[in-house]
């Protein structure tokens, strides 16, 4: 259960519109949409972008629940913005005091505004994770940073870290498992005592853990030796997901509400 | 072919060699059992015919390339495929075919043709409804097959398998060696095989011993078991029917040596 959890992150598979997007795509526009967040000042901008986020989010056949799930921590934290923001925010329309607290109409439209903008962010990434999964992700990521190589960025060893990790996250897990296993058959005790007892108990888990992973990474890398891995140069990529014309598409009409919130704000 | 000559190589200088001046010509189209007792170099010198490990002295030669020569590695390396003993740590990528499709990515082959060639190679070995899996869910004798897969891809030559059933069980075990045994027989791949297990040495046509990093025995496998006394000093196994067949020759039924399987034990106990 936790291992598959693990390997899928939070993707929610579905066909949808938004799940057939290239992820390098997915990627960008979620960039675009969190720059326009920012450069929005006034309500009409905050409201459309929250428009776009939602109609977003009905596209992609995600359930709300499915996206609650992960916003449970972050409606804390807007909360706490909102209100932080709305004693603090400087203003002059006062509408209420509060002992030494005012409470301004200024404050009150700047808390709410900080608050969705927050909301509505992290609403959009967790769209991108729920609709991409992470190998998705991960291609997506060396295909963007690929033009960044010529300047030195490793973007195939990034790459191909970041699926190796992927691909040994279930055999490291299922590795844990056995050791547990071991040192309560040893007659390791790992649920008792206080907290600085309890990390104690971890070391005689992680020790073996860790030499473990060494030597599988030692073999790993005589198995891929053995198979001609000479990083990135002159290597063919099997599986290129195409960037499709719906792709220049989406990534235009993001580029245009970007471009019409810059301009609103500085006219 | 392969050719050994004269290998030395050792861990460290402190250690004593591990390979001290082996001999060994290795021709193509043969299946070779390499045993021997744990230390008696089986697995270095397995290491050492496509350069992970590089000699200290000494050459090995595949198909006249030299291993000691850095321009020669990867077309050496395409040509001699390696199969590991732990099948957990040999898979890079996430889904089979995406695995046996590494190795051709790694040569820069172009794209439709790494399609046909994982194709090919996931119905030779019959992996064709795997295709979509990651390692994690597949069965301990499916990953060694992903590995033979990922060879066989590669269109090499030579096979070599250092013990790649220690870590299975009984059923998985006969699942591998039963595909190795076909793509021995119907593409004539080369199989280097390096075992502990007896009864997997009976599929070679011939089987080296190793001791002490070198070449103590190169035979057959029925002349290797008609011997059981040696294996025994070697520390090796001896299978049920050549301890048998061996005790029954020493004491004086001398048609009986080398008999290998029950029904050929059988059969020449009749005739007696």
């Amino acid at each position: 259960m936790l291992k598959e959890k693990l390997l899928l992150g939070q993707y929610y598979p579905a066909d949808s519109p938004v799940h057939r997007l290239t992820a390098s795509c997915k990627i960008l526009v979620t960039i675009i949409y969190m720059v326009a967040l920012f450069v929005a000042d006034d309500w009409l901008g905050w409201g459309l972008l929250a428009a776009v986020g939602l109609a977003a989010v009905l596209i992609s056949k995600v359930p709300f629940k499915a996206i609650w799930r992960g916003m449970k921590i972050i409606v804390i934290f807007c909360v706490l913005t909102f209100l932080l923001n709305l004693f603090m925010y400087p203003g002059d329309h006062v509408l209420l005091t509060l002992g030494r607290f005012r409470l301004t109409a200024e404050g009150l439209t700047y808390g709410l505004a900080m608050a969705l903008r927050l909301f509505m962010l992290v609403v959009f990434a967790s769209l991108l994770t729920l609709t991409t999964t992470p190998i998705q992700l991960t291609d997506g990521l060396e295909t963007l940073l690929k033009p960044a190589s010529r300047i030195g960025v490793p973007a195939h060893e990034i790459a191909m870290m970041m699926s190796i990790a992927l691909r040994f996250i279930p055999t490291i897990l299922e590795e844990f498992d056995r050791i547990v296993l071991a040192q309560r058959a040893r007659g390791a005790d790992l649920k008792q005592g206080n907290i600085a007892q309890r990390v104690k108990n971890f070391v005689p888990l992680l020790v073996p853990l860790f030499v473990a992973a060494f030597r599988r990474a030692d073999d790993l890398s005589q198995a891929m030796e053995a198979k001609c891995y000479r990083g990135g140069a002159g290597r063919t990529r099997w599986k290129v997901v195409k960037w499709q014309s719906r792709d220049t598409v989406c990534l235009a009409l993001f580029l245009l509400l970007l471009a019409g919130a810059i301009l609103e704000r500085v006219l | 072919m392969i050719e050994v000559k004269d290998l030395h190589y050792s861990y460290s200088k402190q250690e004593a060699p591990v390979l001290n001046g082996l001999d060994l010509r290795i021709e193509p189209g043969q299946w070779l059992a390499v045993v021997g007792r744990n230390g008696s170099g089986k697995s270095t010198l397995a290491r050492c015919l496509n350069g992970l490990f590089l000699p200290e002295s000494g050459s090995v030669l595949v198909d006249g390339m030299d291993t000691a020569e850095e321009s020669m590695l990867y077309p050496i390396r395409e040509r001699v495929a390696f199969v590991f003993q732990n099948p957990d740590n040999q898979l890079v990528a996430t889904s089979v075919e995406d695995d046996i499709a590494f190795g051709l990515e790694n040569l820069g082959i172009p794209r439709e043709e790494i399609t046909d060639r994982v194709e090919q190679a996931l119905s030779v070995m019959r992996l064709a409804d795997k295709r979509d899996k990651p390692p994690h869910l597949l069965s301990g004798g499916e990953k060694q097959r992903v590995a033979i897969a990922g060879a066989i891809a590669m269109a090499s030559t030579y096979l070599v398998l250092d013990e790649p059933t220690a870590m299975l069980d009984p059923l998985m075990r006969l699942e591998v060696i039963d595909s190795l045994t076909r793509l021995h027989r119907e593409q004539g791949l080369t199989i280097i095989y390096v075992t502990n297990i007896m009864e997997e040495v009976l599929l070679a046509d011939r089987v080296v011993l190793l001791d002490q990093g070198r070449v103590a025995k190169d035979c057959t496998p029925a002349e290797l078991f008609s011997d059981p006394a040696y294996l025994i000093e070697q520390g090796l196994d001896v299978p049920q029917i050549s301890y048998l067949a061996g005790r029954l020759a020493d004491a004086g039924y001398e048609s009986l040596r080398g008999a290998l399987a029950v029904d050929e034990l059988a059969d020449r106990l009749c005739r007696i």
